[in-house]
């Protein structure tokens, strides 16, 4: 699962072959679904807010289509528009309240996906722990797979940073998984169970 | 790659989702939303611009002139007005090519600038955050100022931007364009706002770094401002050509605090 796995729609010469419009719809069919999960991972537990963010952002792309797609793959542009728009919703929401750790999920697990769906709420309630930056290190890090040299050109900012953030970021979410900080109640394993569920 | 690491990766990938139902019609439905917004705002501009076209025709051949001189208009008059091209009353010309200096700016900014700048309505005052190089050139004890220095301001291409000090402040704070033979400097040597051209939209090239300031024109003054006002520096903004002010606010120098 790499990143080029957004490439797979990409705009080729839009003004000769296919309509904008032709080759957006192409591109978001594509890339939708991997795009939510970003959006998802970024912006926090709710799949609502995720989709309002992505709808938001391929919107504005699209009125730059054209020209985005004389860069080549747009996969990349749309990406860190994504990113830079999550972070500024996040930030923006940080300023005026705090998200509470609350409810994550989709509706009452059982049996074998229990633990799926546990892992699941862990993991983004953890990601909601960390700062804008530090998520979006960790997500592009760990998720899309880009390396420390792409995160950093994704970011605007130094390799060193992106070091630094993810260094911090994996400190933070080492404390949080191993030592319970989002404690569920009435689930001592997921307190204790040390970042990993067998 | 340790096991909290993998943990992250198999979780992220565990959390992956179904392709949003509807996106696309949610996509075309904001399309909508915002061209009827883009219209409406046409619409206004086209009114306001059929009301004023007498006005810009008349104030045209008086802003010319004093924009090919590239010399401050002795003559006065709001902007309000007058709208008109070229630099305005009091204000100083500065065209595409005239501050672009590559030599001096080494063509491009640090890659985190715009954090340390301050976003004026469509320009940036670039590194003027919490003061940063905006503080170099202030007005010092004595009425004099022997090193000035030089700041930065971006200019999103194929846009006239004025920046100028409101009424109430321009015998306080002046934009200094042209150097002193004696190396000193009042605040009579300045101008009370400054007219910038920026360059004309061109083609975009791809992979352009940020720190290339990507679509600005990179306006730099060497001489920068000079002020006898301590803490906030007032600021105003306007686009041509509705010369409507974009912006209007104060920058922080010094440890100084601004009003709201």
């Amino acid at each position: 699962m790499s990143s080029g796995d957004l490439s797979r729609a990409e705009c080729g010469d839009v003004a000769v072959t296919r309509s904008s419009r032709e080759s957006f719809e192409e591109f978001v069919g594509g890339t939708s679904a991997r795009l939510l999960t970003v959006a998802m991972l970024l912006t926090g537990q709710h799949r609502a807010d995720a989709e309002d963010l992505l709808q938001a952002v391929l919107e504005r792309a699209y009125r730059r289509w054209r020209r985005i797609c004389r860069y080549g793959d747009p996969a990349p542009y749309v990406r860190r528009m994504l990113v830079n728009a999550a972070m500024d919703r996040r930030r923006m929401l940080r300023r005026h309240r705090e998200e509470p750790l609350g409810q994550a999920g989709q509706g009452p697990a059982t049996g074998d996906q229990a633990g799926v769906v546990d892992d699941r709420d862990l993991l983004l309630r953890a990601l909601g722990a960390l700062s804008p930056g530090q998520r979006a290190v960790i997500v592009l890090r760990y998720y899309e797979d880009l390396s420390e040299a792409q995160t950093a050109a994704l970011l605007g900012c130094s390799i060193g940073s992106v070091k630094t953030q993810a260094s911090r970021a994996l400190a933070k979410l080492r404390g949080i998984v191993t030592g319970g900080v989002l404690a569920v109640p009435g689930d001592p394993e997921i307190r204790n169970h040390g970042g990993r569920r067998s | 790659m340790d096991d909290l690491e993998r943990w992250l990766q198999a979780t992220m990938r565990a959390v992956e989702q179904e392709p949003p139902a509807g996106l696309l019609s949610g996509i075309w439905r904001r399309r909508r939303r915002h061209l009827t917004r883009a219209w409406a705002g046409f619409a206004v501009a086209a009114v306001v611009a059929t009301a004023v076209v007498p006005l810009a025709v008349h104030g045209a051949s008086r802003g010319a002139s004093a924009g090919d001189s590239g010399q401050p208009s002795a003559s006065g008059g709001s902007r309000s007005a007058s709208p008109q091209p070229g630099a305005a009353p009091g204000t100083k010309l500065l065209t595409c090519p005239m501050y672009s200096d590559v030599a001096i700016t080494g063509g491009e900014l640090s890659a985190h600038w715009q954090r340390s700048s301050v976003k004026a309505g469509p320009i940036w005052l670039v590194y003027a955050r919490n003061g940063s190089a905006w503080v170099a050139s202030r007005h010092q004890a004595g009425g004099t100022l022997r090193n000035v220095g030089g700041v930065i301001v971006a200019v999103p291409n194929g846009s006239t931007v004025e920046l100028t000090t409101p009424p109430a402040d321009r015998s306080r704070l002046k934009f200094l364009t042209r150097a002193a033979a004696s190396g000193r400097y009042t605040l009579s040597d300045g101008v009370t706002g400054l007219t910038f051209v920026a360059c004309p939209v061109g083609p975009a090239g791809s992979d352009i770094p940020d720190a290339m300031a990507p679509g600005l024109t990179l306006f730099y003054l060497p001489l920068g401002y000079i002020t006898d006002l301590t803490g906030c520096l007032p600021f105003e903004v306007a686009t041509a050509p509705s010369w409507r002010a974009d912006w209007a606010g104060q920058l922080s120098v010094k440890g100084g605090t601004c009003r709201s």
